[in-house]
């Protein structure tokens, strides 16, 4: 997230804060007064201290009456302190005005407009894909959230199908740290929780540790499976490969009584083998390609886990990759066929292949 | 140019050991035409084989050109069979997936110099009356039509030696005929020629005429 300390009020589950990066919407109750920023960004130790608040939406809401959309929260942010949403920006966030809102990438085009309390926002930037909750969410100013939230309270309760923003004015769900070069980030987290009892400091590393624990085991999982598939694999083809090769001994006789020297058979049958085995493996790599495409976000979301598309580069040198496990696997399932048919003598070869 | 000194071929045949060539002494000169006759079973087979080096010899020696064949390294080997032996199999020895012709150029792929072995292949094609076969395949020829082109293939690379292993086994009398008439004349063309056979009556074509026996080789 870009912040090395996350102070939140004390009541505050750090799972909560973990569960939102993950996109998963779970009301945000604690809010503290925002004059703890300026607290906080005394602490020895700390270089940036920034605000964010925020508003859960527990249900789908429509945007402009063309475009409905959704999205998970909002997020109220200060411009001028922020380092958190300023990164991901083209431009400035410190010109963002009222009216104006970056959008996760699922939330709403470039340029169209979010309703939300009957207010129109102006979408003026779009978030790069993250593949977390980030993707979901909407950032505007403290200002547009905290009047975003009277707007709210003016309308009846559940008149547009959500919740009034309980959240009041210069109130503050969590305030990001950065610490200074040099400094420990323990340290610096110690020393908040020593100088305000009332706050919970969070280590943002440890909040992903849920979803990576999962990826992990998962990982885990795919390895040791594919390993031993591979195993077998290999087994496989030498055995297969083994038997074609029993069955053209008198041709590979032949070969050999006509002036073919051990070294081209042997290259002839790691050839034989390995051109389809690559070539399989490149119809695999297909039809891996096509399963993700059509069920990725399927399985990512019953995983409940975050799911992102690699990096093109990535794609084609994990495409490269597979093709040479591909040839891989064809050369090594290739061995044994390969030498034992290139050291039988062209008389037992054609002999026994008769 | 082959000498054969006290050569003999042992092999297992699940725990007996066969001796399908047994002390074999020979020699075969330039020029010969030498008819080895002898029973199925006898060792004929193994005899050319070892001649060839396309088996080596369990005891004994086998020299070509003076050269002991067991000195020799597969490449050196495999040279010789390429470029100094031509070998005409007894069973359909064509691989059935190239043409006729392809099949003929077949010892050229192996060949270290390249030939126009096209032109060539074509050539004893059409000496021995295949000019209109050149783009079959084994499957479509008859078996004295497969005989001719596997002799053809003996002879691509024009070899000092070739080595014929019952050449007109499974023949009718005619094509029987032809195809000893076509390894005559190639004897006559300079080429040196070891027959072996189970057929006496075709030792008449043969300079010198040699008898295997359970293994065992003596001069008729």
């Amino acid at each position: 997230m870009g912040a090395d300390l996350i102070v939140v009020p004390k009541p505050t589950n750090p799972w909560h804060i973990s569960q939102m990066i993950l996109g998963h919407v779970i009301e945000h109750p604690y809010y503290m007064d925002i004059s703890i920023v300026e607290k906080l960004a005394e602490v020895r130790g700390v270089q940036k201290a920034t605000p964010q608040a925020y508003a859960a939406k527990l249900e789908l809401v429509a945007a402009c009456p063309c475009c409905p959309t959704s999205f998970s929260y909002l997020i109220g942010f200060e411009p001028m302190s922020d380092f958190i949403v300023e990164p991901w920006l083209r431009g400035s966030s410190k010109k963002l005005s009222r009216t104006d809102a970056v959008v996760g990438c699922n939330v709403a085009a470039l340029g169209t407009n979010v309703v939300i309390f009957d207010q129109v926002l102006e979408t003026k930037q779009v978030l790069e894909k993250s593949g977390t909750g980030l993707d979901d969410m909407i950032f505007i100013t403290l200002e547009s959230l905290y009047w975003l939230a009277e707007e709210s309270r003016k309308l009846p309760e559940r008149v547009q199908g959500h919740p009034v923003l309980t959240i009041a004015q210069n109130q503050i769900s969590a305030v990001l740290i950065r610490v200074e070069p040099g400094y420990s980030v323990s340290d610096v987290g110690t020393r908040i929780k020593v100088e305000n009892m009332d706050l919970r400091v969070i280590y943002p590393h440890t909040l992903g540790q849920e979803a990576r624990e999962r990826l992990l085991s998962l990982h885990t999982i795919f390895l040791t499976s594919n390993g031993i598939m591979w195993g077998l694999l290999v087994v496989m083809v030498g055995t297969v490969f083994s038997l074609i090769v029993h069955e053209r001994r008198r041709e590979i006789g032949l070969l050999r009584a006509v002036g073919a020297t051990r070294r081209w058979v042997f290259k002839l049958i790691i050839l034989e083998v390995t051109l389809p085995v690559v070539f399989a493996g490149a119809l695999g790599i297909l039809g891996g390609v096509f399963i993700l495409r059509v069920f990725g976000e399927v399985t990512a979301k019953s995983l409940d886990v975050p799911y992102l598309w690699p990096d093109p580069l990535y794609i084609v040198g994990l495409i490269a990759s597979g093709l040479a496990l591909s040839a891989a696997t064809g050369v090594l399932g290739a061995i044994y066929p390969a030498f034992s048919s290139s050291r039988m003598e062209p008389y037992d070869a054609i002999r026994r292949g008769e | 140019m082959i000498e054969l000194q006290n050569a003999s071929k042992h092999y297992l045949l699940g725990k007996n050991v066969v001796k399908a060539v047994n002390s074999a002494t020979l020699t075969v000169n330039r020029k010969d035409f030498m008819v080895i006759t002898g029973r199925s079973g006898s060792g004929k087979t193994t005899l050319l084989s070892l001649m060839c080096g396309l088996t080596k010899p369990t005891l004994g020696r086998v020299l070509l050109n003076h050269v002991d064949i067991s000195t020799l390294s597969d490449s050196d080997l495999s040279t010789i069979r390429n470029r100094k032996v031509g070998f005409i199999f007894q069973f359909p020895s064509l691989i059935p997936f190239l043409t006729v012709l392809d099949n003929v150029r077949l010892p050229s792929a192996f060949a270290e110099t390249k030939n126009d072995d096209r032109e060539r292949g074509e050539e004893l094609l059409e000496r021995l009356g295949l000019d209109e076969r050149i783009n079959s395949y084994p499957s479509q020829l008859s078996m004295g039509e497969q005989k001719r082109v596997a002799i053809a293939r003996a002879l691509v690379n024009e070899p000092d030696i070739v080595l014929a292993d019952e050449p007109t086994s499974e023949l009718d009398e005619t094509t029987e005929k032809e195809v000893m008439e076509i390894i005559s004349e190639v004897h006559k063309e300079s080429a040196t020629v070891v027959m072996v056979t189970h057929s006496s009556e075709l030792a008449r074509y043969g300079s010198r005429h040699l008898r295997m026996v359970r293994g065992i080789l003596s001069e008729k």
